[in-house]
């Protein structure tokens, strides 16, 4: 179809012979008559007059929207059969599985430990807010370990240096007359650390 | 029809309310102007909407999608060898006869371009009746007829002019 065909379709769609400028008329006419023309765009409008007029006398079957609706209503509500088949054919996420799954072994490990009841309590308790980490740096320092021989040498002692001593005047036992004597004796040993009931007992025949 | 799609019965409906008449005339036109057999058409594809409404891409528009489905199910009944009967009726016409001037009155010109409509083939008879009775736009017409907007209008301009030739002789410029 060419560009000036369709100009004309365009021309013959909307205009009457008449109504065209005469420098449309002499393109119409260079492609067709002007009979043509006029029979062309009159069966067009006869169409369009035959399509409007038929358009009232039909209308859809009341019996379509209400079958219609019967069947939105059955598609809608399924059969008991349908739901049963549903169950078994119906998809569900592969987390929902696990979950059942997981679920499933929870209830059994509860139920085969029997005897075993939690009570409970309240109580308080204090947890130490510690914010502050400790970094112990430990620093291992090898020492070398000195090993000391001990040679045992036999050398002769010195002579042993005695101190001078005083002899006591041992009088031997001494009457009781000489009780006194022998107490104040006693107490002439001087500086002893013994105590001096321990020392009376040393005391013979008083 | 997103509508629908969610589940919304009151939808569809309002989609029939709005497109069955519409459709139904098509359909009649369509069919030769057979009523029962357009009623059931208009049934199917109805029933195809509420049974598979996910068939419908909810981007695209609505009406040519529904126009494109109906075209095809009148394809279908199309083919019924019974519909090429009115050929026949046709040919007995006096279209050419010398008292042709008694049939020059609206009703006999009415009856003939009904009869001329039948007896084009389904391309030119669709992209016809969906241009100017449904008065859809070129470029409406070709996605419904899934084609060029240039073989469109080609073949409104065949049509047009085969119509004026076989009715050239009641001389509609004088009605």
């Amino acid at each position: 179809m060419t560009e000036h065909e369709e100009q004309l379709q365009l021309w013959i769609e909307a205009y009457d012979f008449e109504a065209l400028t005469p420098s449309q008329q002499e393109l119409v006419l260079a492609h067709m008559t002007e009979e043509d023309y006029r029979q062309q765009r009159t069966t067009l409008l006869a169409s369009q007059w035959l399509f409007e007029d038929e358009a009232p006398m039909l209308t859809p079957d009341p019996a379509i929207l209400s079958s219609l609706q019967s069947r939105l209503k059955e598609k809608s509500e399924p059969a008991i059969g349908e739901r049963l088949m549903m169950l078994f054919t119906a998809r569900i996420p592969a987390y929902q599985a696990g979950l059942a799954v997981a679920a499933t072994f929870l209830l059994l490990f509860w139920l085969r430990t029997p005897g075993v009841e939690y009570i409970e309590t309240e109580r308080i308790v204090y947890q130490p807010d510690v914010d502050t980490v400790t970094v112990v740096k430990e620093v291992l320092v090898e020492v070398p370990v000195e090993r000391v021989r001990v040679i045992e040498k036999q050398v002769p002692a010195p002579p042993l240096q005695l101190p001078e001593s005083t002899l006591l005047n041992n009088k031997g036992i001494t009457p009781e007359s000489d009780a006194l004597l022998a107490t104040e004796l006693s107490r002439s040993f001087g500086n002893t650390a013994l105590p001096l009931q321990e020392l009376n007992q040393f005391v013979v025949g008083m | 029809m997103e509508q629908f799609q969610q589940g919304k019965h009151a939808a569809f409906e309002e989609l029939y309310r709005r497109y069955s008449p519409r459709l139904l005339h098509f359909i009649y036109r369509m069919l030769d102007h057979r009523e029962a057999e357009s009623q059931d058409v208009l049934q199917d594809v109805f029933m195809m909407l509420a049974e598979q409404p996910f068939r419908f891409d909810t981007s695209r528009d609505f009406k040519p999608w529904i126009f494109t489905v109906t075209a095809n199910a009148c394809r279908k009944q199309f083919r019924i060898p019974q519909h090429r009967d009115s050929e026949e009726h046709l040919s007995e016409l006096p279209l050419h006869d010398d008292k042709i001037e008694a049939l020059l009155d609206q009703k006999a010109f009415k009856r003939v371009l009904k009869k001329e409509l039948t007896m084009l083939k389904y391309d030119h008879r669709c992209t016809f009746i969906l241009r100017y009775q449904e008065r859809l736009s070129i470029r409406e017409v070709a996605q419904i007829m899934e084609c060029s907007e240039g073989t469109v209008k080609s073949r409104i301009h065949y049509t047009i002019k085969h119509l004026a030739k076989r009715l050239s002789a009641f001389h509609p410029t004088n009605q």
